[in-house]
């Protein structure tokens, strides 16, 4: 590499604007070379500052007030109470729990639906058009729950499996989730609570995204009343999630606010403790 | 900062006063939506609320973390919103700036930003054309260099040089304001000087 050559992975790097394999070359290189990541750092120092470029406009006078007034209702970290402090860790614990009473539910469906299944079936010897209807119908529930409850006990068994707090936003209003992934099983759940209740009609939608924010999967699902669902993600290729949005739908069918969100790995490919 | 991680609302308060119109200036360069760029400036600053540790001094300037939470969030939004609404009408003119002194050009609550700011429009004005446009299309655009490519119709090493050469002149001139180091001297005859004047 010449040493121009070398300066262009750096600066582009520095501006984000390289493309997957060019940004792991790029990152190789700052592992590996400390005078390479001083000059990376020098540019990242130029590249944050262009923000300074942009046209100075003003937003909505009452958006300070919504900011501020957002700081005083939640209190501040620092001073939470007890309760309020341990709750990560008492919440991740009662979601973890909640999981594993999910896959003991899924397992009580499967043999209920498999129950059911056998009963029609013997019935569908008459070949009553209906029963044969309730029959495939049965059948579809029981793939679905069954794929579920694989994908579900794939993900258990991974003792590396990554478990993701999901970070509040000012859309939560109290919601609160756990994401579950795992490389090995190439699949993740999520557990959330409290969701709030969306209009008639509309449904909550489950995104994640790579390192470049691309969207790698995603799906629809509607909480119980209680605002409590839990949602299996699969891929059916090796994908690299980065991050998670739990995102409202609106009645036009467009996107609403991210009401839940999280990082699974940070954007240089490192873990995010937990 | 450390009256923030206080639990200090009116540290909030001041720090918004300082930066909460730049935030929304730079959102709203990039979403062209300000009801999105509101919602930007809301999460950056509950983050801040919240997380008041995530800046690390010792990792560079309040600044320049603030303006990359800031972009990446606003980028987040942006190819979020691509991938769904491409054909979705943009409600606001970017470049349309309001003149005069808003708060972060009071003197009394950001005179040394003031002048950064200035420094560094300065430092894009004199940029060539073509290397502003890779630039602003890959800070502000969040588009990679083949995508610039695509979208100019310049072959791709004619954008990665166009990003170095420009990148390069904007560490030469925001040099002593960043407190990094200019860069290396240009290549001998034939290199960048010009290479600067052609692209």
């Amino acid at each position: 590499m010449t040493p121009d050559e070398r300066e262009a992975l750096l600066a582009a790097y520095a501006l984000g604007t390289l493309s997957e394999p060019d940004t792991r070359d790029a990152e190789r290189l700052v592992r590996a070379d400390a005078s390479a990541a001083a000059e990376w750092r020098a540019y990242r120092e130029i590249a944050d500052l262009i923000a300074l470029g942009a046209p100075q406009r003003l937003p909505d006078p009452s958006l300070r007030d919504r900011v501020l007034s957002a700081a005083r209702r939640r209190g501040h970290p620092w001073r939470r109470t007890w309760r309020e402090r341990y709750l990560p860790a008492s919440g991740m614990a009662a979601a973890l729990a909640v999981v594993t009473l999910w896959a003991v539910k899924l397992q009580s469906d499967v043999g209920h639906l498999q129950r059911q299944t056998r009963d029609l079936t013997a019935v569908v010897a008459q070949r009553d058009p209906a029963t044969v209807r309730d029959v495939n119908s049965l059948g579809l529930q029981l793939e679905s729950v069954r794929r579920d409850q694989q994908t579900l006990i794939a993900v258990q068994a991974d003792p590396k499996v990554r478990k993701v707090v999901l970070e509040e936003t000012p859309a939560s209003h109290g919601a609160a989730g756990l994401y579950l992934w795992s490389e090995q099983a190439n699949a993740g759940v999520a557990s959330l609570h409290g969701l709030p209740q969306l209009p008639l009609g509309q449904q909550y939608k489950v995104w994640l995204e790579d390192r470049l924010s691309r969207l790698i999967l995603d799906s629809t699902f509607l909480p119980d009343e209680q605002g409590n669902v839990q949602v299996v993600l699969e891929a059916n290729r090796v994908v690299e999630p980065v991050r998670i949005y739990i995102v409202a739908g609106t009645a036009d069918g467009k996107d609403g606010p991210v009401v839940l969100q999280g990082t699974i790995w940070r954007d240089d490919g490192t873990k995010v403790p937990h | 900062m450390a009256a923030i991680a206080r639990g200090e609302v009116e540290a909030l308060e001041r720090l918004y006063d300082r930066y909460g119109a730049l935030v929304y200036s730079v959102s709203l360069r990039i979403l062209h939506d300000h009801h999105l760029a509101e919602d930007v400036v809301q999460e950056v600053f509950h983050r801040l609320w919240r997380q008041p540790t995530s800046f690390d001094p010792a990792r560079g300037r309040f600044i320049s973390w603030m303006m990359s939470v800031t972009r990446n969030r606003a980028l987040d939004e942006l190819r979020r919103r691509n991938r769904r609404f491409r054909s979705e009408e943009r409600d606001e003119d970017p470049e349309r700036e309001v003149p005069g002194n808003d708060r972060f050009d009071n003197p009394e609550v950001g005179l040394v930003l003031v002048e950064l700011r200035v420094v560094v429009r300065g430092a894009l004005a004199r940029l060539p054309a073509a290397q502003r446009e890779v630039i602003e299309l890959a800070y502000f655009g969040g588009l990679t260099q083949q995508e610039i490519a695509e979208r100019t119709g310049d072959p791709l090493g004619t954008v990665k040089t166009r990003v170095r050469l420009g990148m390069r002149r904007l560490r030469l001139a925001l040099a002593g304001y960043a407190d990094v180091a200019p860069p290396a001297p240009d290549a001998p005859a034939g290199g960048d000087a010009q290479e600067m004047g052609r692209l």
